[in-house]
Order: structure tokens, then C-alpha cells, then sequence
């Protein structure tokens, strides 16, 4: 047995590039589940970061309500009550300032008063320049970002408005993103100042505290308790663990589908890898079996093998792994790179996962070639007479059609819902394997059919034919068109994504501007209707609570005054909702969307608890329509249970239609309510900043596509030297006979080329039908869209496509041009 | 008498990685048109070399080699395949022919390679594979055939752009005496009604009794 293990590793030896080939594909997979298991750690500790911005790592916040008539500082007396259990609690001022060195830069800051010792005791600050001596009077410290933003160093003086009133600060200090100023641009800025100041200014205590329990194993029993007593205050958790892997959770989802793509092609090339393997051991197996080795024996060694090398390929992989995660990290976080620590990267569980499933993988697709092998009598063997000849073809591209078909028509009968999602990936998939039998069927026909053209010279048809006899040929089809068809599809869904938010801004939003103002009245829509260029406008509010009877959430609550919001709000199926949009305030009725009808299986009359605080309040479904806004997390209530339920009495948006470039009415609304202008937008702008954040994730998660291509392309090339090694010997005659150099050259290069050609028609083909798919695939995460096929890119990787080839085709052809004759035709 | 083939001072040597391997020392042949020639000698004594180098598939080390005249190593890719195609036809041991292809289309290889039109040949095609008796299988791939019967596909494929010279390397080593036999009168046959110039290597004294003259090969040099 050790001559058997022997023999088995020299072999590996021998073929040195097929071996690394195998070894490249297992540690591909391998480092992009690796990749995936760190990325989801390095969320996590983004979401933590970000989380603990404001508290640190406190456990309890307590918060003053925004809602008019609520209280406006904290009680100290009855909090102190506790500091026994506390092992501390610090607190501050939060207020809004505004920093107005022009109109067209005017912008509000949070600005929070903090002792600052204190401050950076919990929630350690880190600084670029400055420093935290001296904190009193008019002093400040702001974040890096907006610090460029508006080219302020430390010692420059920033003229803030709080109060009604403006104060000149000296900034002594810069902080860099991290800490607090992790997400400023989100966040909309902070700015740290000396409480006594602020307390001066707004004349009051605190308005936020943070609290650490001795026993954090209390957090629980605490924030129940202390909710009951600060019945008047929010009353939360520091950080929640559970948002943080439920956010973690959406984030990692696309990848970790992707990562499918690409195992699949490992998959392939190490089947086929092992295929030929198996083959060429036939002898070897013979000899062994002839002298007694039992079938299991050797059936046991030859998965030992598979065994080792998706272990050394899972090692490899997680070495990759750390690439990989550098770069998708750096795309998807491009302005503020997450940092990689070593705790993520050592992360030994991700490692052990991944050569877990490195493992498996190859075992898998290494049992079949095994079986098959190990199965043939030993007679057999010994009379080389291996192969059974049966004359006839293979019937399985009778399967892959009925795949192909069922992926073109199931998912039109498919309900969103999380099944849907898995019958979708499931159907898509399964089109993706059923191209593989159709290959070789389709090649046979559509090269009989070239072979006719009358002007083709005889190598190049020659060429065209060696495409459906030659089995390397037909496999570098099969994994070339599997590569293309990835990327399509990948590329196809992105676009259907991206294609339809723009769709939505265009088609559903009838407004021109989008403004949010500091406080609203009952006078503000008729004075915004007075400014010149101003058409008509309408006010809402809007929150995003969670439906706690669902576990999920609305991304946008809308409180409505009346049905005249569904003039800027376009949506459909409106005209079925009349009554329930006339008795909307009677009682609490909600409208929703047809999506949350199909994800969470609602009827009419059924109850949504929607959480405002530490309240759940029930609301009866009076409707359903139809939209893609917030993938279709959306709700609408009437404007007065709104303001009720959610504790405010401020217009969360304004929509404006215009007369004129909304640019110009922009700045005209500017001008005349300057200082009560948080934020405005035209569409246009909206359109852009949308289509932005959904641009970073898109782009990390084509690196897998790409890198399920960049697999499919080693494994063309390798195929193509291997095969070039077995058909030297019929080149060669092929010379003897009077084929010219250049003729084989031809025959090589159309081969080569028309081997492209068919993968680049099969892939993109397959890739248009699993793009029926895409909907059930994105309705969870994306909400509805209709798929919109990315036409110009897929020419583009059709040109592309070809232009490799025509590159790859040097491979066979340079070796031709040092091929010698007698050598190949006299050395079998 | 015209020289088809007329070789002069012809060395050939392989280097090999510590040594120099001198294969064939200044060999000269004149060879008439019409006559067929058996190259004897012991194994490894260079029979197939020569023969190669004769039918310029190979280049000498030293020395010049005319064929009809011409000097096909100093012709282009173009012209050189040219030659290959309509001067000269080979056969080898092993029968080399182009698997996925049928009979027929292993005949006509040749014919087509040189742009003949296939309506323009098939009828010289059957008649060669009437003579070599295979005319039953002409749709049947190389795999299905016997050994004899893929030599005489061979023996018609080298045959169909009517060529001057027909090299054969031990053509019936790897087949039954009977069959042998066969192939060997059919070469005779060809050498004698077409006139076709033929060089054989062969092992068995039995086997130059079909030709003319033999030629022996000893230790790279021609015995006398
Ligand atoms: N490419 C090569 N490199 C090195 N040596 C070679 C090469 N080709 C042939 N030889 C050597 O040249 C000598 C003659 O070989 P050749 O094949 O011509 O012999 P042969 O007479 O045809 O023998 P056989 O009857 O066995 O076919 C042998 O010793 C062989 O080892
Ligand atoms: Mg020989």
C-alpha cells in the first residue's frame, strides 16, 4: 500500500500544472468562503463601531422624547437613585447648532456638550491635531470629514447658532473618523463642546445618558425597569446585538450567494480535473487489483487523496482569503475603509470553515470519477477494454433542456416570499448545470451547420469539426460558457436592480425638490407655496419603525394628511383604496404594500403591532398597494395618529413641484427660509446619492464573477496545453500528409475561436434564461423589479470574450510552430 | 536515367544532453525513378531516420538531399506542404490516421488540403479504395477498423494525390503474415502499373522479394 501511495504522489508530481490547477480551484472556493466568514466579522465590528459611536460600550441610553411638551432634561436626582448598580454614567447636552458661512454651504450640526475627561473616558476620542487641555468657554472639537469640508483647522473660529443666538468657537481640536466621528457624513457632524457652555446657552442639564451596569448580565431586567420609572424618556440598549447580526446578516447575504457561483466552477474544473486523473491510473488500479487489493482499499486511498489536497487547497485558500477581503473591503467601504485587525484575519473559525468546505467540495466532485474507475472488473482492465463502446449519444441534453426550461418558466408562478428566494436560486442554478449536457448536443448541431459554408478552406472546417469530437475542445465550451454565463447573470441582475431605482425615482416620484425643515407650522406650506417658482407643495411625516409582531420592519412609515400624497407619492392600485384612504383616521388603520402582503402572508383586517418607543401599537390593514419604494417596507397612516403614535409634530418632508429649474427655485427656498432649511435636495440630486449607494456593493460582489472567470479562463488554458500534449501526434500527420504550418495554425485558431464563440452564445444565452430568476432572487432584499437585460455590456463581453480567445489561441499555436514531426509521429 | 531522389554526403546526428549521438555518416543514394527500393538493417542502425530525412521530414545535419531535383528543406512552409501533399506519400507503422474522421474523408485528406474539389477526386477515391478493398467501410471511423484494413486506408490516403514517391516505414510490422502479404503485393502492384518510385524499410529478407533493390543500413552508413 505505501508503493500505492508512492505512485499516487509522484503522479501529482508529474503533473505539476493539472495538480496546481485543482489545487488553485479548491483554494479559490475555499478563500472566498473564508473571505466571506471574516467580512461578516469585520460588519460586525463595523455595525459595533458604529453603534458604540455615541455611548461607548455602555449597556443602557436614556434620551429625552422629541415630541413637543415632552421633558426637556434629565432628571439626576431619580437616575442617582441607581448609581449603586451603575458602574457608571456619564451624560450630555445634544442640540442642534447650524454653521452658516454661506447660504449654499449652510449646514446643522449635532452639537453635544461634554465634560471632555469624561467623554473620552468612555468613548475615547482620537485626535488628528489639537488637543483636550483647557476645556472651557468657547471652545470646540470637530471631525476630519467636515473639517475638509469646510477647510477649518485647529485655532480657526467657527460661528455657530444655537438657541437663536450666534457664538464664536476656537477649534482646539480634530478628531479623526473614528470614535463618535465614525460615520459623520451619515451622522450629518458633530460637534464637541464644553457642557458648561452649552448649559449656559440652552440654560438646562442633560438631555442624553449613557449607563454602564456592574452587571451587564442585568441589561435586561434594568431597561425594564428603568422604562417603567422614565416613563417619559426613551429608554434603550447601548448597542443591540441582535440589530447588529441582523444588519451583518443583509450585508454578507449577497456575497455569500455569489460565493455559490464561483464554488460551482471549482466544482467543474476539479470533476473533470479528476476525471482524467482516475483515467490515467486505470494501469496503475489493475496491477493492484489483479494482486488482491480489495475495490474498497483502493477506493479508500484515492479519497484519502481527495481528502489532502482540499486540505492543502483550503490552506492556500484562506492565504487568498486575505486578499480577497482587502479588496472587497476596500470597494464596498471606499470612503471609510474598515481597518483589518488581526483578530479578524487569524480568526481561526472562519479558516477551519472554510477548509471544512474546501474538503467536502473537492471529495465531492472527486467520488463520481472514483466510482466509476474503481467499478470497471479487473478483466477489463488488464484487456484494455476499458471503454464500453456504445455507439449511442448521450440523451442528457434532454435534462439540461427540461432545467433550462423550468428556470424560463417557474419563477413567473413564484410568490415572494423566502421560499420563492430559494426555488429562485435553486431554478437559476439548476439552468447553470443544465447548460453543461446541452453543450456538447448544441456544438454538434451548430458546427455540422458551419462546417457547410461553402468558402471556409479546409483546415478551418476541419477546425469547426474537431469542436464537437474533441472532448478537451467541448470541455473548454462547457467552462468557458459556465464562466460567461455567471458573469451575465450577475451582470443582469445588478442592472435589473439598478435600472429599476431608477425607474422608481423617475416613474413614482412627482416631485422636483425634497426639503426638510427644522420646524414646521400650519403657516409653513403656505409660505413655501408663496416662494417664487414654487408650483405647489405637500408635507409629510415619516419614521421607520419595526412591525414587532413580524420581526421586520417598515423603511418608510408615512403619516398623511390626505390622498393628495399619492400625487407626488405616485404608486399603483390606489383607485381599490378609496374608502380605506377616506376612513384611514378612523381608528387605527394602516394601508401597506402588496410585497409585505405576499413576504408576511397579511389579508385585510389583520393587526400590524408597530413599535414606536417601548409601545407596541396595533394597527388594522384597511389596504394594499403597489410600490418599490424602500423595497416595499412601507406603510401609510393618517398624519394625525402619526403625530399621536409617533410622539412628533414636525413635517419630516416636504414635497415641491416647480415652475422653473428646480436648481434655481432651490436656491430661491434657500434664500427665503435660510436658517430653517436641514436639508434639500431636487430629484435629480436624490437620483444620484441613491444609485451611489448601491454602486459599492454591486462592484465588490462582481469580484467573485470575475473571479469565478478568472478560474474559468486557468482552467481553459490548462485544458488547451493538456490537449495539446495529446493531439501532438495528429498534428504531426496532419503535417505529413501536406497540411501546412499555417494551415494548422488556421485549424488551431478557429478552433480556438469558435470555441469562444459558441461559449460566449451558450453563456449569455443561459445567462438570459436564469435572468427570469433574478425577481424571486432580489424580491427579499430588493423588493419587486422586472429584469432589464444589461444589452450593451453583454456585447461588450461577447467582444471581450472573443478578444481572450483570439489571445488564448497563441497557446496552441506557438507550441505548433516548435512542433517536430518525426518526433511526434515515432514517440507515442 | 533520371534521379528521383539523389542524396549526397548526408550526416545526421542528435545531440543529446551529454553526448552527440551520430546517426547516419555521410550517406550518398541515387534512386531511379520507377524502382522499388527495401531498406534493411538491425534495429537502431538509422532505416527510419534516413527515411524521414528522404522525405524531408527532417533536416540532415550535414550533406544535401534532392528530390526530383529540388532541395525541400531550403523550400518555404508553403511549397514544402505543397510537396508533401502531391510529390511524395507516406505510410508508417502505426497507421496514423486522423480519428475523427471517416475513411473516406481519411483518403481525401490530402486531396482537399490541396483545394481539390471533393466531386473532382471521389471518383479516383473510390477507385483507390476499391483496389485496397475497403470500399465497403468508407463510413466507418479508423477506431472500427482492423489493423490491415486502417493500413490500407493509409496505403490509399498516400496514394490519392498521385504521387511520385511512396514512403513506407515497416508498413507491415504490425500485422499477420497473411495480410502482410496483401499489402505487399498491392504495393507491388502499384510500383509496377503506376510507376510510383517506393522505399520501403522492412525487417524480413521475405519482404524484399517484392522489390527491386535493397539497400542495407549498418551503424549509420551503407553496407555494401
Ligand atoms: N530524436 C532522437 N534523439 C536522439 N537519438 C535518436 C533520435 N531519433 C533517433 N535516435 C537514435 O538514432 C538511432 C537510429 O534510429 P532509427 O529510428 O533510425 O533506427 P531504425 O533503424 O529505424 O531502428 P528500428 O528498426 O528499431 O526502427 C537510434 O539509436 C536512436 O536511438
Ligand atoms: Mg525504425
Amino acid at each position: 500500500m505505501r508503493l500505492f501511495m508512492k505512485a499516487l504522489l509522484k503522479g501529482l508530481r508529474d503533473k505539476k500544472a493539472r495538480t496546481a490547477l485543482v489545487l488553485f480551484s479548491i483554494a479559490v472556493s475555499a478563500s472566498l468562503i473564508f473571505a466571506n466568514e471574516c467580512f461578516s466579522k469585520v460588519c460586525e465590528q463595523k455595525f459595533y463601531n458604529a453603534d458604540v459611536r455615541w455611548g461607548g460600550n455602555s449597556d443602557i441610553c436614556i434620551q429625552t422624547k422629541a415630541a413637543v411638551g415632552a421633558k426637556e432634561w434629565i432628571d439626576e436626582n431619580m437616575l442617582a437613585r441607581y448609581d449603586h448598580q451603575f458602574a457608571y454614567r456619564y451624560q450630555f447636552i445634544q442640540e442642534k447648532g447650524l454653521y452658516n458661512p454661506s447660504i449654499e454651504k449652510m449646514h446643522y450640526f449635532t452639537v453635544l456638550g461634554v465634560d471632555i475627561k469624561e467623554f473620552n473616558a468612555y468613548n475615547p476620542i482620537t485626535l488628528n491635531q489639537g488637543s483636550l487641555d483647557d476645556w472651557n468657554g468657547y471652545k470646540a472639537i470637530i471631525g476630519t470629514t467636515y473639517a475638509k469640508k469646510y477647510n477649518l483647522k485647529v485655532n480657526d473660529i467657527m460661528k455657530l447658532e444655537l438657541y437663536g443666538k450666534t457664538y464664536a468657537f476656537k477649534i482646539t481640536g480634530i478628531s479623526e473618523a473614528r470614535g463618535l466621528f465614525v460615520r459623520e457624513l451619515a451622522d450629518g457632524g458633530f460637534i464637541l463642546v464644553p457642557k458648561d457652555t452649552m448649559a449656559k446657552i440652552f440654560k438646562g442639564g442633560s438631555n442624553v445618558s449613557f449607563i454602564k451596569l456592574k452587571d451587564s448580565t442585568q441589561k435586561k431586567a434594568m431597561k425594564e425597569k428603568l422604562t417603567d420609572e422614565f416613563g417619559e424618556y426613551l429608554v434603550e440598549y447601548g448597542v443591540d446585538d441582535s440589530l447588529i447580526a441582523a444588519e451583518t446578516t443583509n450585508y454578507v447575504m449577497p456575497f455569500r450567494i455569489s460565493a455559490v457561483a464561483v464554488v460551482f466552477m471549482s466544482i467543474f474544473i476539479i470533476f473533470t480535473a479528476f476525471s482524467l486523473i482516475t483515467l490515467e491510473r486505470i494501469p496503475l488500479i489493475g496491477t493492484l487489483r489483479s494482486i488482491g487489493c480489495t475495490r474498497k482499499r483502493i477506493n479508500r486511498l484515492l479519497i484519502g487523496e481527495s481528502v489532502f489536497l482540499g486540505a492543502v487547497g483550503g490552506l492556500l485558500g484562506c492565504l487568498m482569503g486575505i486578499g480577497v477581503l482587502e479588496v472587497i473591503i476596500k470597494i464596498y467601504f471606499a470612503s471609510d475603509a474598515a481597518t483589518l485587525t488581526s483578530a479578524v484575519v487569524l480568526n481561526f473559525r472562519a479558516a477551519l470553515t472554510a477548509i471544512g468546505i474546501a474538503i467536502v467540495i473537492t471529495t465531492a466532485s472527486a467520488i463520481l470519477p472514483i466510482l466509476r474507475i474503481t467499478r470497471i472488473p479487473i478483466k477489463n482492465i488488464i484487456l484494455n477494454d476499458v471503454w464500453k463502446k456504445n455507439g449511442r449519444r448521450s440523451k442528457l441534453w434532454i435534462v439540461g433542456l427540461v432545467l433550462l426550461g423550468a428556470c424560463a418558466v417557474v419563477p413567473h408562478y413564484l410568490k415572494i416570499s423566502f421560499t420563492g428566494m430559494i426555488i429562485g436560486n435553486v431554478v437559476a442554478t439548476g439552468a447553470l448545470i443544465g447548460m453543461i449536457p446541452l453543450v456538447p448536443f448544441l456544438t454538434r448541431c451548430i458546427s455540422r451547420l458551419f462546417g457547410r459554408i461553402p468558402f471556409l478552406s479546409y483546415e478551418s472546417a476541419l477546425g469547426v469539426r474537431n469542436l464537437h469530437d474533441n472532448k478537451s475542445l467541448l470541455n473548454n465550451i462547457q467552462l468557458f460558457s459556465a464562466a460567461i454565463a455567471i458573469v451575465a447573470f450577475m451582470t443582469s441582475m445588478f442592472h435589473s436592480m439598478n435600472a429599476d431605482l431608477i425607474k422608481a425615482y423617475d416613474r413614482d416620484t412627482k416631485y422636483d425638490i425634497l426639503l426638510v425643515l427644522r420646524h414646521t407650522d400650519g403657516q409653513t406650506l403656505s409660505k413655501i407655496s408663496g416662494i417664487e417658482g414654487v408650483k405647489d407643495c405637500f408635507g409629510s411625516y415619516r419614521a421607520d419603525p419595526d412591525i414587532s409582531n413580524h420581526q421586520t420592519f417598515f423603511n418608510m412609515l408615512y403619516g398623511i394628511d390626505n390622498e393628495k400624497f399619492f400625487d407626488y407619492n405616485i404608486v399603483q392600485g390606489l383607485n381599490s383604496n378609496n374608502e380605506a384612504l377616506a376612513n384611514l383616521k378612523n381608528g387605527r388603520n394602516i394601508i401597506t404594500t402588496n410585497i409585505l402582503k405576499d413576504k408576511l402572508g397579511l389579508k385585510i383586517g389583520d393587526i400590524l403591532m408597530i413599535k414606536s418607543g417601548s409601545m407596541d401599537l396595533p394597527y388594522k390593514i384597511t389596504g394594499f398597494v403597489e410600490t418599490n419604494l424602500g423595497i416595499g417596507h412601507v406603510g401609510y397612516i393618517s398624519s394625525d395618529n402619526f403625530k399621536k403614535d409617533m410622539g412628533v409634530s414636525d413635517y419630516s418632508e416636504i414635497y415641491i413641484k416647480t415652475n422653473g429649474n428646480p436648481d434655481s427655485v432651490k436656491n430661491n427656498i434657500l434664500r427665503a427660509l435660510s436658517k430653517d432649511v436641514m436639508s434639500i435636495n431636487t430629484k435629480e440630486e436624490l437620483k444620484i446619492a441613491n444609485s451611489d449607494k448601491v454602486v459599492p456593493m454591486f462592484n465588490a460582489i462582481s469580484v467573485y464573477s470575475y473571479i469565478a472567470l478568472l478560474v474559468g479562463l486557468i482552467g481553459i488554458i490548462n485544458n488547451l496545453v493538456a490537449s495539446f500534449l495529446q493531439r501532438k501526434r495528429s498534428f504531426a500527420l496532419l503535417l505529413s500528409v501536406g497540411m501546412s504550418l499555417k494551415g494548422l495554425n488556421r485549424m488551431l485558431i478557429t478552433e480556438v475561436v469558435g470555441m469562444g464563440g459558441l461559449g460566449i452564445l451558450f453563456g449569455l444565452a443561459s445567462a438570459i434564461v436564469m435572468s427570469s430568476a433574478i425577481p424571486s432572487i432580489v424580491c427579499i432584499f430588493w423588493g419587486k423589479v422586472s429584469v432589464a437585460l444589461p444589452l450593451s455590456q453583454m456585447a461588450i463581453m461577447g467582444a471581450a470574450g472573443i478578444l481572450v480567445m483570439l489571445l488564448i489561441a497563441a497557446v496552441p499555436v506557438m507550441k505548433s510552430n516548435k512542433l517536430s514531426i518525426i518526433e511526434s509521429i515515432k514517440y507515442e | 536515367m533520371c534521379k528521383i531522389i539523389d542524396a549526397k554526403g548526408v550526416n545526421k546526428s542528435f545531440q543529446l544532453a551529454n553526448q552527440k549521438v551520430e546517426v547516419l555518416k555521410n550517406v550518398n543514394l541515387e534512386i531511379s525513378k520507377g524502382e522499388f527500393i527495401s531498406i534493411m538493417g538491425p534495429s537502431g542502425s538509422g532505416k527510419s531516420t534516413l527515411l524521414y530525412l528522404l522525405g524531408g521530414l527532417d533536416k540532415a545535419t550535414m550533406g544535401t538531399i534532392r528530390i526530383s531535383g529540388v532541395e525541400m528543406n531550403k523550400l518555404g512552409d508553403k511549397d514544402q506542404s505543397s510537396m508533401r501533399r502531391n510529390n511524395i506519400g507516406f505510410i508508417f507503422q502505426a497507421y496514423n490516421l486522423v480519428e475523427n474522421l471517416t475513411l473516406e474523408e481519411n483518403i481525401l485528406l490530402p486531396a482537399l488540403l490541396d483545394g481539390k474539389k471533393k466531386k473532382n477526386v471521389m471518383k479516383r477515391a473510390e477507385e483507390l479504395m476499391r483496389t485496397v478493398g475497403i470500399l465497403e467501410r468508407r463510413d466507418h471511423t479508423p477506431r472500427e477498423l482492423s489493423g490491415g484494413e486502417q493500413q490500407r486506408t493509409a496505403i490509399a490516403r498516400a496514394l490519392i494525390n498521385e504521387p511520385d514517391i511512396l514512403f513506407a516505414d515497416e508498413p507491415i510490422g504490425n500485422l499477420d503474415s497473411k495480410t502482410g502479404t496483401g499489402i505487399l503485393k498491392l504495393l507491388q502492384q502499384i510500383n509496377r502499373e503506376k510507376g510510383i518510385t517506393i522505399l520501403m524499410v522492412t525487417h524480413s529478407e521475405e519482404s524484399t522479394r517484392y522489390g527491386n533493390r535493397i539497400i542495407r543500413l549498418k551503424d549509420g552508413e551503407i553496407a555494401v
